[in-house]
């Protein structure tokens, strides 16, 4: 599951195509970041490094800062104190144009049909999509080529967030932001699109951040979790060290709901 | 009947220009609306204050903003000095732009407001520009409300079109107009068919653009837009060939009552059998006359020296007719350079009218009688008269104090008389329904209303051209008010109506100011 080298993958065949800046080892710094709507702090102070190549979770109940945080990653929202550096400038619409980002509404632009909703990215960076892009891109997220001349509204919840996913993949990101991407997924397609999330960061050798509040998916695809409460991140391991009790007591209370569902499902069996 | 066919012609002329006016409206207010709309989405404050304007605007009945405008664009005129046209197409075409803005901002607004937050977020996210956002996302979303919005402007401006005629505007409110004054239900409906007619296709037409935009049925939106572009370009082709044939052209103006159509077809008539190709501006509001023959706007009208001396002039004193008239035409020279040819030779003064029986049953003669059992009685006025000077001079004269006074346009003013909507009217001594319909005229012994001369003005242009005032001249003093009478009596009475052309030639064949024919 690990490491950038799952080459045995179907879709390695693309990986030259993306220009991935090896240079720098930080993707993304945080330095005593705050936000505050009003009185209410949002966020931090809060300082953060993302390193290339990672993919890192953001878990947290609802309220805890995490889709903000996501946000003052690309510029959406800017900070009211610290600094946010992406690859090494301040993000602005220029460097938002090389971060990827996925909507839990998903928000494909309606107008426009699947290889448009695809190829936008790459338009705007001034670059012509070349014919194989939007083929390439389907295969990618495991959508059948006969769906290029679709809209949106014609695609399933499950369809139309792979098709979100290709938006955001084909302008080649240096970093990736996933905003909760299968909240609004049935559990089968959710997981199956978890699956291929991580298949792609590796075989692609994507830098990842995603927000969800479901530990267990954090476990399952991530190689660090960070935990947020109330704006601050209160604990940041591995999957593996947070299964083995690390992270505090807000990490373990999040972990906890799940092994009390998964030791029940063993009860019900027996 | 002939007559009537002749009142149909120029049917085509009228429909081009109301077509060409609406959209040329329409066209600006798209103008207008869109960046408007832009500004709108960016500032919160911009959409408030321009949805709460056009709100306003809605407000305002359109035959209001119609002469709203005009003041506005002669005051406009005088203060920058600029040539600023207060008359017929500009003041028209401004007044449905505000009106045809409207819709189309309010859809464009609310459109966006409605939009999805998270997709235009999701296109901030993708690094678009705010112009590539407005481009790629917002434009592309917002389009099918702005059709709407387009569509329902265009149908309020096809149908507001009709009240251009008021500033002097051909349009299918012409023939409505003129209709409606000299009580020819058949030009009426004509009218009205037509704009109908002409609003339900471009409804039609852009909805055809619009189910083709939101099914995304490229072809439907083409063919429809196809069509309202052949459209325009036919009427477009249409008026420059019809401007172009060579005569010399005369605009011949009239105020909006039977007499004033028909001294003006009479002009026209004169004309013509001079070689001139003449326009007819109809249903002119009173005081928009003058100032359009001062403008140049149109060449030749009939106005009455009591009108110019209170309305134009702003004068209250008396003078005896010679001295009046003298004074009028050194006035209207200095005044725009209007010539005042010559009176025709008949009045057509405010008086009072009674049905005669009830004026005898009450023992009303005189404007003293009348005053005295004033409180029992209903005043029935046309649409000026309760603001003129005339009204006020009379009223304080001998201390009106009327149970009730009620407007009509003039031509209905007659039929109140007959059905008790009305005791007294203000009545026209020229027209021919005072004899027809039994009517006395109370003397006025204050003399409290002014003389009414009707006299022949001539634009500056016009009064430098021997070969127009050929053509005009004559007319001085040769039409009495019986003569006069009997051409109103003609147009107005309610069984074998002529048309004002009809009146127009048989009153020349009767003063000899027109051939004769049969």
């Amino acid at each position: 599951m690990t490491g950038a080298g799952g080459s045995s993958c179907a879709a390695s065949d693309a990986l030259p195509l993306f220009r991935v800046d090896n240079t720098t080892p930080t993707v993304l710094t945080f330095r005593q970041v705050g936000k505050a709507y009003g009185a209410r702090p949002v966020v931090g102070p809060l300082s953060l490094d993302i390193s290339r190549g990672s993919m890192t979770a953001i878990v947290g109940t609802s309220g805890a800062g995490k889709s903000t945080l996501l946000r003052l990653a690309n510029g959406l929202v800017a900070p009211d104190s610290g600094e946010i550096l992406f690859e090494g400038v301040p993000p602005g619409s220029m460097e938002r144009r090389r971060i990827g980002f996925v909507f839990q509404s998903i928000a494909l632009f309606p107008h426009m049909n699947v290889a448009r909703n695809i190829e936008i990215g790459v338009t705007l960076k001034g670059e012509r999509p070349d014919r194989a892009l939007v083929a390439r891109m389907l295969e990618l997220v495991e959508l059948p080529a006969a769906y290029t001349s679709r809209m949106p509204g014609e695609l399933s919840g499950g369809q139309q967030q792979r098709v979100g996913i290709a938006r955001a993949l084909a302008p080649s990101p240096s970093l990736l932001l996933l905003d909760e991407p299968f909240a609004a997924l049935d559990p089968v397609t959710r997981s199956s699109l978890a699956r291929r999330v991580r298949a792609l960061h590796d075989t692609l050798g994507l830098t990842s951040l995603i927000v969800t509040h479901d530990m267990v998916e954090a476990l399952l695809i991530a190689d660090r979790v960070l935990v947020m409460a109330r704006g601050q991140i209160v604990a940041d391991e591995t999957p593996r060290a947070l299964l083995g009790g690390a992270g505090g007591e807000q990490a373990q209370s999040l972990i906890a709901v799940h092994r009390d569902a998964a030791r029940r499902l063993i009860d019900l069996q027996q | 009947m002939i007559g009537l066919v002749a009142a149909f012609d120029g049917l085509g002329t009228k429909l081009t220009a109301h077509v060409l006016l609406s959209a040329a409206a329409l066209l600006l207010g798209i103008a207008l609306a869109l960046p408007l709309a832009v500004w709108a989405s960016r500032s919160r404050r911009v959409a408030a204050v321009a949805l709460g304007l056009a709100s306003l605007v809605q407000t305002i009945p359109a035959l209001a903003l119609l002469a709203l405008f005009y003041p506005v664009l002669v005051n406009l005129g005088s203060l920058t000095g600029w040539p600023i046209p207060a008359f017929g197409f500009t003041p028209a075409l401004l007044a449905l732009t505000l009106y045809a803005l409207l819709p189309i901002l309010r859809n464009a607004v609310t459109a966006r407001q409605r939009m999805d937050p998270e997709v235009l977020e999701a296109a901030d996210a993708l690094g678009m520009t705010s112009w590539q956002k407005l481009r790629l996302v917002e434009a592309p979303l917002a389009m099918p409300f702005i059709v709407a919005g387009i569509r329902t402007a265009a149908v309020w401006t096809v149908g507001a079109a009709t009240l251009a005629t008021m500033v002097g505007q051909p349009s299918l409110g012409d023939p409505i107009f003129a209709g409606l004054q000299i009580q020819n239900w058949s030009l009426v409906l004509v009218g009205c068919t037509l704009a109908a007619g002409l609003a339900l296709t471009v409804d039609f037409l852009i909805g055809q653009i619009e189910a083709g935009l939101s099914f995304r049925r490229r072809w439907q939106a083409a063919l429809a837009g196809l069509a309202i572009v052949a459209g325009l370009a036919s009427c477009l082709a249409t008026t420059s060939a019809a401007s172009g044939n060579g005569r010399p052209h005369a605009v011949i103006g009239a105020k909006n009552f039977s007499e004033q159509f028909i001294l003006a077809r009479l002009i026209g008539q004169r004309l013509e059998a001079k070689g001139y190709s003449v326009d007819y501006r109809d249903g002119l509001g009173s005081s928009v006359a003058y100032k359009a023959i001062a403008a140049g706007e149109i060449d030749v009208y009939v106005d009455y020296t009591g009108t110019l001396w209170a309305s134009e002039m702003k004068r209250t004193d008396r003078l005896e007719r010679a001295g009046t008239l003298e004074a009028i035409g050194r006035w209207t020279r200095s005044n725009g350079g209007v010539e005042l040819v010559g009176p025709l030779g008949f009045e057509n003064a405010y008086a009072f009218a009674m049905p005669g029986e009830k004026a005898k049953a009450l023992g009303i003669i005189t404007l003293d009688d009348l005053a005295r059992q004033s409180p029992h009685l209903v005043l029935g006025a046309d649409l000026e008269f309760l603001v003129r000077p005339e009204w006020q001079a009379v009223r304080q004269a001998y201390r009106f104090e009327f149970a009730d006074t009620r407007r009509f346009a003039p031509s209905l003013m007659y039929n109140a008389l007959a059905s008790g909507d009305a005791d007294v009217i203000s009545a026209f001594s020229s027209d021919g329904r005072v004899a027809a319909d039994n009517l006395v005229v109370l003397t006025d012994p204050r003399r409290a209303l002014p003389g009414y001369d009707a006299v022949l003005l001539v634009s500056r242009r016009s009064a430098d051209n021997s070969r127009f005032l050929a053509a005009i001249r004559p007319m001085v003093g040769r039409i009495g008010v019986d003569q006069m009478r009997q051409a109103n009596y003609a147009v107005d009475r309610t069984d074998g109506k002529q048309s004002p052309e009809a009146a127009a030639r048989a009153l020349g064949c009767a003063t000899g100011l027109g051939p004769c024919l049969q």
